[in-house]
C-alpha cells in the first residue's frame, strides 16, 4: 500500500466515523448535539426555548428509557425555572427510579406541591421515597418538617425537627432557621377582628393602631372625626332637617362604619401579612438545601 | 492502480455525504423562515450558532435569529440577540449587516440613542452590503424621533440626493422638505416645568400654557370655588365647615392643577411631535 492510498484510507475512516457519530445512536432518535443544544438553551436561561424543544423531542417514536428519563428530567427543570409548578411536576414524576435524576426529580416535585399547597401530596411524595444515606434522610426530615410548619402544625414539626442532626453543612442554617420560625409562631399573638372593630366604634382609627397600622389609624381619625365636627356644625347652626347637616352627616355615617369595618380587616392583614412573611421564608429555606445539593 | 482508483471514489463519496449533512443543517433555518415558520427557525439559527465553529459562521446564525424575531415584531429581542453576536473576526460585510439590523431594531424598539449611535458606527464601516439610501433613510427616520431635526434635514436632503429620481423630481422633493422644516413648522415643545411654575403662581395659567385653555378655565374655577367655601365659612362663622370643606378642596385643587398642567404639557408635546415626525414619515415613504 503506497503513502496516497493510506492517507486516504485513514481519511475515509474519519469522515466514516464523523458521519456515524453525527447520526442517531441505535433507535435512540436523539442525537449527542440535540442533548447538547437543550443545554445549552438551558444554560442561557432560554427555559422556553428548552421546553418547546424538549416537548418535541420527547414525543418521538424510539427514545430509549433512560433518553426518556433524561428529557423529562431538562423538561421538569425548565418548567421549574419558569415557575410552571404544576406541568414541572408532571415532568419530574414520569423520571423512572433506575434515573440518575431520580431523586433529584422526586424532591424538586414535591417542592413543587408544597409551593403549590398541596401539603399533603407533598408529604406522600416524600414518604415514599426509600433513602438508605443519611443525608438522604436528613432532607426528607428536614422538607417535611418544613411542610408541618407550612401546615402550622407544631407537634409534626416538634417530631421532624427531633432529627435535625446539624451534621451536614447544607442544611444546618435552615434548620436553625426553621426551629426559629416555629419560635415565632407559638410566640405570635393574632390580632382580634372584634376587638380591633370595637376599638374603633370608641375611638375612630385606634382600632388600625391595635392591628399595628399607625398611618391608617392617624389617617381614619382625622377624617371621620372632621366630618364628624363639620356634620355637628351644621347641626348646631341649621338644625337636623337641614340639607347640609344631612348630607355631612351622612357622610360622617359612612366614613364612620367604614373605618370599623377597615379595622378589623386591618387585624386580619396583619395576620395574614405575619402568616405570609413565616411561608414566604419557609418555602426559600426549603428550596436553598434542594439547589445547594443536587446543583 | 485500479484499487487506488477506487480508494479515491470511497474518499469522495464520504465527503460528499459529510458535506451534505453539513449544509443540510445550516439550510434548514433558512428553509424554515421561508416558509413562515419564525420560532422554528430561531431556534434551527440558535442551533446552527451552538454548533458554529468559527465566528464568522456563529455571527451569521444570530443574524438569521434576529431576523426570525424582527419578523415576530419582537424587536427588543432581536436587537438583545444582535447585541450578543461578538464583532471580532467577522469580515465588514457581515458586521454592515449586523450594525445595520441593530440599528433598524433598536429604531423600531423605540430605542432611538442606540439606533444612533449603530447607524453612526455603521456609516465608518466601507461596505456594498448595505445601500447608502437605506442607511439615509434610517437616519432622517432616527434624527426625528430623537427631535433632532438639523442633523434630521440634512439627511432627509441627502437621501433625496441619493434616490433613484428624475433630477425634476428631485428639485421638487428638495422644496417640499425646506417646507417640511421650515422653523415655524417644527414643532414647538412646552416646558412641563414652566407649565407647573405658572399654575403655582395662579391656578389654570399652566394648563393654558400647555395648550388647554378650557382645562385651565376648569382649575381656576374649582380653586375659586373652594377659596370661596373657605372664606364663606369664616364669614358665617361656619369655621370647621369652611375649614374642613373648604380648605380641604383647595389644597387638592391647587396641588393637582400643578401636576396635571405638568401632564399637559408633556401630552402637547408628544402630540405635536407625533404629528410632525408621521408628516415626515410619511413624506420619506411616498419617495420610494
Amino acid at each position: 500500500m503506497n503513502m496516497a492510498r493510506l492517507i486516504l484510507l485513514i481519511s475515509s475512516l474519519f469522515l466514516w466515523g464523523s458521519i456515524a457519530f453525527s447520526q442517531n445512536s441505535g433507535n435512540d432518535s436523539l442525537t449527542r448535539n440535540d442533548l447538547g443544544f437543550i443545554n445549552y438553551l438551558i444554560g442561557k436561561s432560554q427555559y422556553d426555548d428548552a421546553i418547546y424543544v424538549l416537548e418535541k423531542h420527547i414525543l418521538k417514536p424510539g427514545l430509549t428509557p433512560n433518553t426518556h428519563d433524561t428529557l423529562n428530567h431538562l423538561l421538569g427543570w425548565s418548567y421549574y425555572s419558569v415557575k410552571k409548578l404544576d406541568a414541572s411536576s408532571a415532568a419530574f414524576d414520569k423520571v423512572s427510579r433506575s434515573s440518575a435524576s431520580y431523586l433529584k426529580a422526586r424532591f424538586f416535585s414535591s417542592y413543587n406541591q408544597t409551593f403549590l399547597g398541596n401539603y399533603s401530596r407533598s408529604a406522600a411524595m416524600l414518604d415514599s421515597l426509600e433513602l438508605p444515606e443519611p443525608w438522604q434522610k436528613e432532607l426528607q426530615g428536614f422538607q417535611m418538617a418544613g411542610i408541618s410548619l407550612l401546615k402550622r402544625d407544631t407537634a409534626a414539626f416538634r417530631k421532624y425537627a427531633g432529627s435535625f442532626t446539624n451534621e451536614f453543612y447544607s442544611l444546618a442554617t435552615e434548620e436553625q432557621s426553621f426551629r426559629d420560625y416555629s419560635t415565632k409562631i407559638s410566640q405570635f399573638r393574632k390580632k382580634s377582628n372584634w376587638k380591633a372593630a370595637v376599638i374603633s366604634a370608641v375611638i375612630p382609627g385606634l382600632g388600625k393602631v391595635y392591628a399595628r397600622k399607625l398611618g391608617e389609624g392617624i389617617s381614619s381619625f382625622i377624617i371621620v372625626t372632621a366630618l364628624g365636627a363639620v356634620a355637628f356644625e351644621n347641626y348646631r347652626k341649621d338644625g337636623l332637617t337641614d340639607v347640609k347637616t344631612l348630607f355631612f352627616g351622612t357622610m360622617f355615617g359612612i366614613y364612620y362604619v367604614g373605618n370599623i369595618w377597615g379595622s378589623a380587616i386591618a387585624a386580619q392583614r396583619h395576620n395574614n401579612q405575619f402568616y405570609y412573611e413565616i411561608n414566604q421564608k419557609v418555602l426559600l429555606d426549603l428550596h436553598i438545601p434542594l439547589r445547594t445539593i443536587f446543583n | 492502480m485500479k484499487s487506488t482508483r477506487k480508494f479515491y471514489w470511497i474518499f469522495i463519496f464520504l465527503c460528499g455525504l459529510s458535506l451534505t449533512k453539513v449544509y443540510a443543517s445550516a439550510g434548514k433555518g433558512d428553509s424554515l423562515f421561508f416558509r413562515g415558520e419564525f420560532r422554528d427557525a430561531a431556534l434551527e439559527y440558535d442551533r446552527q450558532f451552538f454548533m458554529a465553529s468559527d465566528a464568522f459562521t456563529g455571527a451569521k446564525a444570530l443574524l438569521g435569529k434576529a431576523e426570525c424575531y424582527k419578523q415576530m415584531e419582537n424587536f427588543v429581542a432581536a436587537k438583545t440577540c444582535l447585541t450578543s453576536i461578538t464583532l471580532s473576526n467577522i469580515p465588514d460585510s457581515l458586521l454592515a449587516q449586523i450594525r445595520y439590523q441593530l440599528a433598524l431594531n433598536s429604531y423600531l424598539a423605540g430605542d432611538f440613542g442606540m439606533a444612533e449611535s449603530e447607524i453612526i458606527l455603521l456609516e465608518v464601516i466601507e461596505s456594498p452590503e448595505i445601500p447608502a439610501s437605506k442607511i439615509l433613510l434610517l437616519k432622517s427616520l432616527t434624527y426625528n424621533e430623537l427631535n433632532k431635526y438639523k442633523q434630521a434635514h440634512d439627511a432627509v436632503l441627502e437621501y433625496i440626493s441619493n434616490a433613484s429620481v428624475s433630477e425634476i423630481s428631485r428639485d421638487s422633493l428638495r422644496r417640499e422638505v425646506e417646507t417640511l422644516y421650515r422653523s415655524k413648522r417644527l414643532p414647538h415643545l412646552k416646558s412641563p416645568k414652566r407649565a407647573t411654575i405658572l399654575s403655582i403662581f395662579l391656578p389654570g395659567l399652566g394648563q393654558t400654557y400647555a395648550g388647554y385653555p378650557g382645562e385651565g378655565i376648569i382649575s381656576l374655577s374649582l380653586n375659586v370655588a373652594a377659596l370661596g367655601i373657605l372664606v364663606f365659612g369664616a364669614v358665617n362663622a361656619y369655621y370647621i365647615s369652611g375649614y374642613v370643606v373648604g380648605a380641604g378642596f383647595l389644597q387638592n385643587f391647587y396641588n393637582g392643577g400643578q401636576k396635571r398642567a405638568a401632564i399637559l404639557a408633556n401630552k402637547h408635546n408628544y402630540r405635536v411631535t407625533r404629528e410632525f415626525n408621521d408628516s415626515i414619515h410619511h413624506f420619506l415613504m411616498s419617495i420610494r
